[in-house]
């Protein structure tokens, strides 16, 4: 039973940080003769396409630069499902959905509806070069009957994109995994939260009309374990619920509701 | 799995809907925060706790599953795997402001991937071009939490 208690807690906070977090990843580097590679950008769940170190420059300025940050407030939610002539608001950001510039890059949104981001650097600590595979395979087995799972290059729309990234700290708490959900599925999972049902999962057709937002909330996670997974993809990934908090939950942030660990 | 391009819909684990109305009936606010006074409307504050930030599952509302690992999980950490159990984890980690992953379709790199050669990671590590934005606020409020 939940209890409801009145607490006055007083909030600091230190500066916040103008941090630029870096990650290699193995999303499949796009064929192009040019050598170009992509990269995703979060938290405006956008992809930049054809992006050399040439070009990097512009990728800060144009991209990084104009985008949202992890407390820049959300957009308000879109509307029903009739948005499919125009641009869902949960799109609206400074990043038009192709740039031309002298630069070549352009910038499509993200298919994926949520992200599961494991740290798979065997260089940096052996454990993390372990645990990633084993929690894929997992993770792997929960998303598949539920129609979200999405092997690397399938780009079917509203499913989780499951990546290895590199070193992100706290590797003694191996392992490590970051959960990005975007509006969409906060919207989602909030609703059915309000009216007492279940989420339900119809991917597909109103994720291709209105696109997924950008990414509204991140739980970073550690100490998880296999046996965990089915947890996290039923109730943290789905539902933005935590199973095992003062265990498992680093920091992370929620857009819509304002809110940082840090 | 076929490559089905319709999905039907699928309810994904049942949650007791009767339990549900009643607890919400009872308990009109969410029991995991209630949102402070903001100082203006584009302030982020931070969540002192864990249940502050994201709700917990909770037996009553989201089934027993919740307190049960994987049953059918038949994948194994190796043997010697161990971490550290005990340190408190919640609120340490640094804040970001924006997160760019890079495609480079492997699964390790270099200690310091900023130094993977011919990188965008060396490139936005190196390069002269910094990213300016994340707000650089002082923030401290006064908020219920319960």
């Amino acid at each position: 039973m939940v209890s409801v208690y009145p607490v006055l807690v007083p909030v600091f906070t230190a500066d916040h940080a103008q941090k630029l977090m870096l990650s290699a990843s193995d999303i499949p580097v796009p064929d192009h003769s040019d050598h170009s590679t992509s990269v995703l950008l979060l938290p405006s769940f956008q992809i930049i396409d054809n992006v050399t170190p040439a070009n990097t420059p512009d990728l800060i300025t144009d991209f990084v630069n104009k985008g949202p940050t992890n407390t820049t407030p959300l957009s308000r939610p879109s509307q029903a499902a009739d948005t499919s002539s125009e641009e869902a608001p949960t799109q609206t950001s400074a990043i038009p959905p192709t740039i031309s510039s002298t630069s070549g890059l352009t910038s499509r949104p993200c298919p994926h509806k949520y992200l599961i981001l494991l740290c798979s650097q065997k260089t940096r600590d052996a454990r993390c070069g372990q645990s990633a595979p084993l929690l894929r395979k997992e993770f792997e087995r929960h998303l598949q009957p539920l129609g979200l799972y999405r092997d690397l290059h399938d780009e079917r729309p509203g499913g989780v994109g499951i990546y290895f990234i590199s070193h992100v700290g706290g590797h003694k708490f191996s392992a490590n995994v970051m959960i990005y959900r975007s509006a969409a599925a906060v919207e989602q999972s909030a609703a059915a939260a309000d009216s007492g049902t279940e989420v339900v999962l119809d991917v597909n057709k109103a994720q291709e009309a209105e696109g997924n937002g950008e990414a509204a909330q991140c739980m970073w996670l550690a100490r998880v374990r296999p046996e965990d997974c089915e947890n996290i993809v039923r109730y943290t990934l789905l539902q933005g619920k935590l199973v095992k908090p003062q265990r498992q939950l680093r920091g992370g942030f929620d857009r819509s509701k304002q809110l940082t660990s840090w | 799995m076929a490559k089905d391009s319709t999905y039907k819909p699928i309810n994904a684990y049942k949650m007791t809907s009767a339990l549900k109305n009643i607890y919400y009936r009872l308990t009109p606010s969410s029991s995991s925060t209630s949102i402070p006074t903001r100082k203006n409307a584009a302030e982020f504050v931070k969540a002192p706790t864990t249940d502050a930030l994201f709700p917990t599952t909770d037996p009553t509302i989201d089934g027993d599953e919740c307190l049960q690992d994987c049953a059918s999980c038949t994948i194994k950490y190796p043997r010697k795997f161990t971490i550290d159990e005990d340190e408190e984890l919640y609120g340490h980690v640094k804040g970001w402001s924006t997160h760019l992953i890079v495609a480079t379709g492997k699964t390790d790199w270099v200690r310091d991937v900023a130094d993977e050669k011919g990188s965008i990671m060396e490139a936005v590590d190196k390069g002269s071009v910094k990213p300016s934005n994340g707000v650089s606020i002082s923030r401290s409020c006064t908020c219920f939490h319960g």
